[in-house]
């Protein structure tokens, strides 16, 4: 069932279209990453979602209801983290987390909880403006949760960030999702959404050009996976496989046989290969990565 | 539907907790301002040096009645009030939009409207402690030094001066939702507070030199429209709420403006001046609201 819905979604700014013509939805329970370059129209997007931009034409429901007619109510069902968060410089990490829990109507003893489980207790009577980038990433991700809302959204949520506290909040949002929650996620960093999507949405000048798994993607795209082939002899092995009509761009590097087929084909080839008496070692295999999706999207492959 | 949904929420007891907890935020947090203390305390100075020094040019120092005490308090109030009004408003809505905050803000479960109205309670609330606690120990301890005192007008003083406050409040948040950065919304601030203030009278002269004649005004005796025009000016409004109800201001008004009573229209009573007040202070707050509600973030 999708929990978020948007059809036909058109945003000018001027003479600037940001958003022509946007269809997306996200199922209940899934991480949707929402890919795109910069000034795709990403952030206006999700800041339409959350009512912060009036949309031209174009209608946007979030759990069946229509944002634009429910008013601000809807938004107790969402968590939303900024790409850029803002929380209020002169007042302590626990001051604004009680702030925001009034406003969402939210008791305050939740406040404990997640200053636990965000790993900013210790600086709960620090004022914001003192935290540190990480911490103030911490301190956003946490006041998401106030309400205990069905729907994430997230922008940008590793941006600006070091590798550390990346992998925690990569970690973050996989366990918001095995709580049951929906989680929408805009990000540049390919890897990471290739490691915690369920599916991606690729957005470009406004429009959504390509939606799917990452894997039904390369398919679609027909990426096939690198294989790096430890054989002896190498030269012999080299000089066969490209005679072979299902195998592409092969080389040596750094004394590894390395080329692309299908994956179908890998078994094939394999056996080819001792068939005609080489000796393998080892066989590596890369799948086609978000990168190379995104890249080949990008390039209209798709 | 929307407008269903908005007469809803005007019954809606989460809303009214959402405002007064934006309010309580905004008076807890400027109240800290030391700006907003050393204002208070101006006050509290101003009254009880004018009381006592007031006449001190014409005889010896001694404690002046209270109405001739508001006569010359209203000479500093008209411009530190609409002052303190609009460097509290002029930043509270582009500055939490120039940082950002203002998008975290509208992601809950909050209407625009709600925002405003929290803001501009708290910030009211912040002028209100000011001229009461400055003010209104000025009147106690003046209180307490004269034989016979006019509590009735030094009360109307400070109702008065709280509404023009309101007043400027609500102006400067208009301006704050208008502009998209806060040295404009600063700009727009100074330049109100000159248009009422002095771009507003000079203007007046002008246009009774051109129209019905200087002597005319020099002798209280200008045309009707002349006097319903001034509903423009919240400041005249204010002035004339003061004069019509203490005579040492009203005096005072007809030395420097040549204002006679018996030349005004009906209509310039107590009850519509303050009503004409709420007015000034209802208005650029459903345009603020309007704009806001329209505007992107």
């Amino acid at each position: 069932m999708a929990i978020i819905e948007i059809e036909g979604l058109h945003k000018s700014y001027g003479s600037i279209k940001a958003l022509r013509n946007l269809d997306l939805s996200v199922a209940e329970g899934e991480i949707y990453g929402f890919l795109g370059p910069n000034g795709a129209g990403k952030t206006t997007a999700i800041k339409i979602i959350m009512s912060l931009l009036n949309p031209d034409v174009g209608r946007i429901r979030v759990k069946g209801i229509d944002v634009t007619e429910a008013g601000p109510d809807i938004r107790k069902y969402i968590g939303y983290l900024p790409e850029r968060v803002a929380l209020y410089e002169y007042m302590t990490v626990q001051k604004n987390l009680e702030f925001l829990c009034d406003l969402k109507g939210c008791p305050r003893d939740v406040i404990p909880h997640l200053l636990d489980d965000f790993k900013i207790k210790a600086s709960k009577d620090t004022k914001v403006k003192t935290l540190s980038k990480g911490m103030l990433q911490r301190l956003g991700l946490a006041q998401t949760q106030i309400g205990d809302p069905d729907v994430l959204i997230l922008d940008e949520p590793t941006s600006g960030l070091d590798p550390e506290i990346r992998r925690w909040v990569k970690k973050k949002i996989i366990s918001m999702k095995k709580k049951g929650k929906t989680v929408f996620l805009s990000s540049h960093v390919l890897s990471e959404v290739q490691e915690i999507c369920d599916r991606v949405g690729v957005i470009s000048d406004g429009k959504l050009i390509a939606e799917d798994t990452v894997k039904n993607l390369s398919e679609k795209l027909h990426l096939e996976p690198r294989i790096e082939i430890s054989v002896d002899p190498i030269d012999e092995a080299l000089k066969h496989v490209k005679s072979l009509k299902y195998i592409h761009r092969p080389r040596i590097e750094k004394e590894l046989l390395v080329l692309y087929c299908t994956g179908k084909n890998k078994a094939r080839l394999i056996h080819d290969l001792v068939d005609q008496g080489m000796e393998i070692d080892d066989v590596g295999i890369e799948e086609p990565d978000l990168e190379e999706v995104f890249v080949k999207i990008m390039e209209g492959e798709i | 539907m929307r407008k269903l949904n908005n007469f809803k929420l005007l019954y809606s007891k989460d809303m009214w907790k959402r405002i007064f907890r934006i309010s309580f935020k905004e008076f807890t947090q400027n109240l800290k301002n030391p700006w907003i203390l050393t204002i208070a305390v101006i006050f509290l100075v101003l009254s009880v040096t004018v009381s006592y020094y007031g006449t001190a040019a014409e005889t010896s120092a001694e404690w002046m009645d209270m109405e001739h005490t508001i006569r010359y308090l209203a000479g500093y109030v008209e411009y530190m009030v609409p002052l303190i009004a609009l460097i509290l408003g002029y930043g509270s809505i582009v500055r939490e939009r120039e940082k950002d905050t203002l998008e975290l803000l509208l992601s809950y479960p909050m209407d625009r409207g709600e925002v405003l109205s929290g803001k501009f309670l708290g910030l009211w609330m912040v002028i209100i402690t000011c001229v009461v606690a400055g003010l209104g120990l000025g009147g106690v301890i003046i209180s307490h030094n004269i034989s016979e005192v006019a509590w009735r007008e030094y009360y109307l003083f400070i109702l008065a001066t709280i509404l023009l406050g309101g007043v400027y409040l609500s102006i400067s948040m208009m301006l704050s939702v208008f502009f998209q950065d806060s040295s404009s919304a600063l700009a727009g601030s100074i330049f109100t507070l000159f248009l009422f203030s002095f771009i507003w009278l000079f203007s007046m002269y002008a246009i009774a030199e051109m129209t019905f004649g200087w002597s005319e005004l020099e002798l209280g005796r200008p045309p009707k429209w002349y006097f319903a025009v001034q509903f423009f000016n919240p400041m005249i409004i204010w002035y004339t709420l003061l004069a019509l109800n203490i005579p040492a201001v009203r005096e005072w008004a007809m030395e420097f403006a040549g204002e006679e009573p018996e030349f005004h229209p009906s209509y310039y009573d107590t009850w519509i001046m303050i009503f004409v007040l709420i007015i000034w202070i209802a208005i650029p707050l459903l345009l603020s609201e309007y704009k806001f509600n329209k505007s992107d973030l």
